[in-house]
């Protein structure tokens, strides 16, 4: 069966993209989200495989988001998405227990290769 | 390939850019081979262009993009040395990529032939991957001792020794990061989080610190004490991406860490070095980091600009005439923030002149190879700003400019050492801003054009060269239709003259000259506007019309009396600062009558290194205009700029005060 998916992004071209790379590649969109509320709502909701969180977003943040998200289930598989040159946000996202991260612009090879090892 | 669509712009922008930057790159490596930052940078910009390539689905485009990728992941390894073979090939390989984004943009199908590039570029890899297999265990080994680990301390040993004596086991553990993985800190410093829930760290390298604050290569190393096994260890790390080695290896004589550490000493002086080139590149590509607008939109906003600035002043000029009190406050402050706006809505359209430049020396570089010369192209001034319509202008003339001074300009490496020249030529390209134009030169030291040769060419068109100074000859070349080329070579002299680069020049508002010496070099010398829309004015009235005149030409404004003309062989002049200079009257050269009894005032201009003393009748005010161009039905009627809306409504003319001045030599030469 194909791994659930919930895909958090503020913008939606980025979502449509990575829906795109995701779908093709076996992957199951069951939510997106546009914000980090509304990502920890979606996740209590449908309880997805993995989480694909970018960073800076309006209202509440992915770090934020995802401290909450692992509050909620602490096996919760939450990989960033980062843009360039957000290091230190990345690194406070690892302390907060991110499986992974991937760094925008998305390279298809490398979303389904962080993705794969983070479900594996 | 349609879903893909919607990234095409993207797409093409990016391409665009990563192939100017591969160009300049290549070049730069030709000049600094060993450059591990150049490699870098080439190396990230190759893989960009495959990325984008495959994930838009051009097949042929990511194949030979993958193959330049090869080559100089081999060069960055150091496995292939660069020669002028190479960036030759490399180049070959740029133009074609180029072809063939052509082709993808034109929506052509991507038919470009290149099979014999990539076999060419294949050979180039195997080549040394022959090598490589005969020397595969030494490198093996040599891979190894890349880990740079830490130094550990006296303190270190006794806590490793009291650790393994309650079943804990060192681990040396050694992590590649991908080499074009971005932010390979925070790579690191997740495998680096996972390995921390399994043991305890003894020594790190680099510290935690340094990593903290992104100061990493592609690896770094650590001990560890751990009581899981190698494997649960290897796993654990394993869950991560980008991470292309993990070398982990238990460790039963911490003594013998200790050696092996100081051997490595010296090792780690060459990796602070290439740290530090390193952190100089991404610093140098952070500043760069800009936003892109469509150009469309920066014209809309430009042109809406424009509306409100003629809009204040007319609010201003009926607050004024109604004398309304109130509004004068409001009105200051909306003066200032539409000054502003303009302000920096004229800067937004500047672009500097390095983006035509930047193209310059690749092209240079080939022309000097084919032709057989010895050519040092020289670059000046590319942090000069010009308006944009003028940079995305300017390039096709320089471009046959800088060819005709390569080609006919510069002599033969043999033929300069009897002419007692050094035998590589110079060619220097310069901007730079002088008042409110900005000045392009092309200075050659090639053979210089020669009156007598051009006069014969000139007899045998038929032009007539009766009566002229060599200095007017030599001006015969923007004459249509000539060309001083012996033969027709393949670099210039394709048909398109001089005067197709004096009237591409003329129609962006700037003028051409050359000065050249037979035997020195050749001058040309471009002067352009800075920007075409917003200038400082003097408006000013000659009999009943008002005129606007350039601020930025105007150097001095005094009452004038007549009897301050002085007659010099039938020429008025005027003494201006202990000199004569020219006195022009406005209203015989526009053919206007002027008030008599008015006052008259003159103002003196500077026109390239010339004063010139303009009378005109009274001055009204200071002002900033919109010039609005002038339709094409009056492109015919000289002296004018434009024309621009006043306050009031109606309308007056600016003055192309160049014209004015000059226009006397004009007609001496037609």
């Amino acid at each position: 069966m194909s791994k659930r998916v919930l895909i958090v992004d503020d913008a939606a071209f980025m979502r449509i993209k990575l829906k795109d790379i995701l779908e093709k590649n076996g992957y199951e969109v069951v939510a997106e989200a546009q914000n980090g509320n509304e990502a920890v709502e979606k996740y209590k909701e449908v309880n997805p495989d993995v989480v694909t969180m970018d960073i800076t977003m309006p209202e509440k943040d992915g770090v934020e988001a995802l401290k909450e998200i692992k509050a909620f289930d602490k096996d919760a598989i939450v990989l960033m998405c980062s843009a360039m040159g957000q290091q230190t946000m990345v690194m406070d996202a690892i302390r907060a227990g991110a499986m992974d991260f991937i760094v925008k612009p998305f390279d298809t090879e490398r979303v389904i290769k962080a993705l794969d090892k983070a479900v594996s | 390939m349609e879903d893909n669509s919607i990234y095409r712009d993207l797409f093409f922008e990016e391409t665009d850019e990563n192939l100017i930057i591969l160009n300049q790159e290549v070049l730069n490596l030709e000049q600094q081979p060993e450059d591990k930052g150049i490699i870098d940078s080439i190396f990230r910009a190759a893989h960009t262009l495959k990325g984008m390539a495959a994930t838009m689905g051009f097949t042929t485009m990511a194949s030979l993009t993958h193959a330049v990728e090869n080559v100089f992941e081999l060069v960055k390894q150091e496995k292939l040395g660069v020669d002028t073979h190479l960036i030759s090939l490399i180049f070959e390989t740029l133009d074609t990529l180029t072809d063939i984004v052509e082709h993808i943009r034109d929506d052509s199908e991507e038919d470009v032939e290149i099979s014999s590039l990539v076999s060419r570029l294949e050979a180039v890899s195997n080549q040394t991957e022959g090598e490589l297999t005969v020397n595969e265990s030494k490198a093996k080994k040599q891979d190894t001792f890349t880990y740079d680990f830490p130094h550990l301390e006296v303190s270190d040993y006794v806590a490793i020794e009291s650790a393994t004596s309650s079943g804990y086991t060192l681990f040396q553990i050694g992590v590649k990061v991908d080499e074009d993985s971005m932010m390979k800190a925070a790579r690191a410093f997740l495998v680096i989080s996972k390995l921390e829930q399994l043991g305890d760290f003894v020594q790190m390298k680099p510290s935690a610190e340094e990593l903290e604050q992104g100061n990493i290569d592609d690896s770094f190393a650590l001990y560890l004490v751990s009581k899981e096994s190698k494997e649960d260890i290897l796993e654990a790390v394993d869950g991560s991406s980008e991470i292309s080695e993990v070398w982990i290896e238990a460790v039963t004589d911490a003594q013998s860490v200790k050696q092996s550490s100081d051997l490595e000493a010296s090792e780690t002086i060459e990796k602070v070095e290439s740290k530090a080139s390193a952190t100089t590149q991404t610093g140098r590509s952070a500043s760069r980091q800009t936003i892109r607008v469509d150009l469309t939109r920066l014209d809309q906003f430009m042109n809406l600009v424009s509306e409100l600035v003629i809009h204040r002043t007319r609010l201003e000029d009926l607050s004024h005439k109604n004398n309304v009190v109130e509004l004068n406050e409001p009105l200051t402050q909306v003066e200032r923030i539409t000054s502003e706006l303009q302000e920096l809505v004229l800067q937004l359209r500047m672009q500097p002149f390095n983006v035509v430049v930047q193209r310059f020396p690749r092209m240079m570089r080939d022309l000097t190879n084919e032709l057989g010369k010895d050519i040092q192209f020289l670059t000046e001034g590319e942090d000069t700003e010009l308006d944009r319509t003028v940079i995305s202008e300017i390039g096709e003339p320089l471009i046959h400019l800088l060819r005709n001074a390569a080609d006919h300009g510069i002599e033969m490496p043999d033929e300069r050492e009897k002419a007692g020249k050094p035998r590589t030529g110079t060619i220097k390209l310069s901007a730079y801003a002088e008042g409110n134009r900005v000045i392009v030169s092309i200075v050659d030291d090639g053979k210089g054009l020669n009156p007598r040769f051009i006069e014969e060419s000139a007899k045998r068109k038929g032009i007539s060269t009766e009566g002229m100074t060599d200095e007017q000859i030599q001006q015969l070349i923007f004459h249509p239709g000539f060309s001083t080329a012996a033969s027709v070579t393949g670099i210039s002299g394709r048909g398109v003259g001089m005067d197709a680069v004096k009237e591409k020049i003329a129609s962006l508002n700037g003028t051409i000259e050359t000065t050249s010496e037979v035997g020195t070099g050749t001058t040309f010398r471009i002067t352009l506007p800075l920007t075409l829309s917003i200038i400082q004015s003097l408006l000013v009235t000659v009999g009943e019309h008002t005129f606007a005149i350039p601020q930025a030409v105007i150097d001095k404004v005094n009452r004038f009396e007549e009897t301050e003309a002085i007659s010099v062989h039938h020429k008025e002049v005027y003494l201006y600062e202990g000199k004569t200079i020219p006195l022009i009257r406005v209203a015989d050269v526009l053919n206007t009558p002027s008030s008599e009894d008015s006052l008259k005032h003159i103002i003196v201009v500077l026109i390239g290194d010339n004063y010139y003393g303009l009378i005109v009748d009274d001055l009204i005010q200071q002002k900033e205009i919109v010039i609005k161009k002038l339709g094409k039905e009056l492109n015919s009627v000289p002296h004018f700029l434009g024309s621009t809306i006043l306050g009031d409504g109606g309308i007056a003319l600016i003055l192309d005060v160049t014209s004015i001045c000059t226009r006397k030599k004009v007609t001496v030469h037609e």
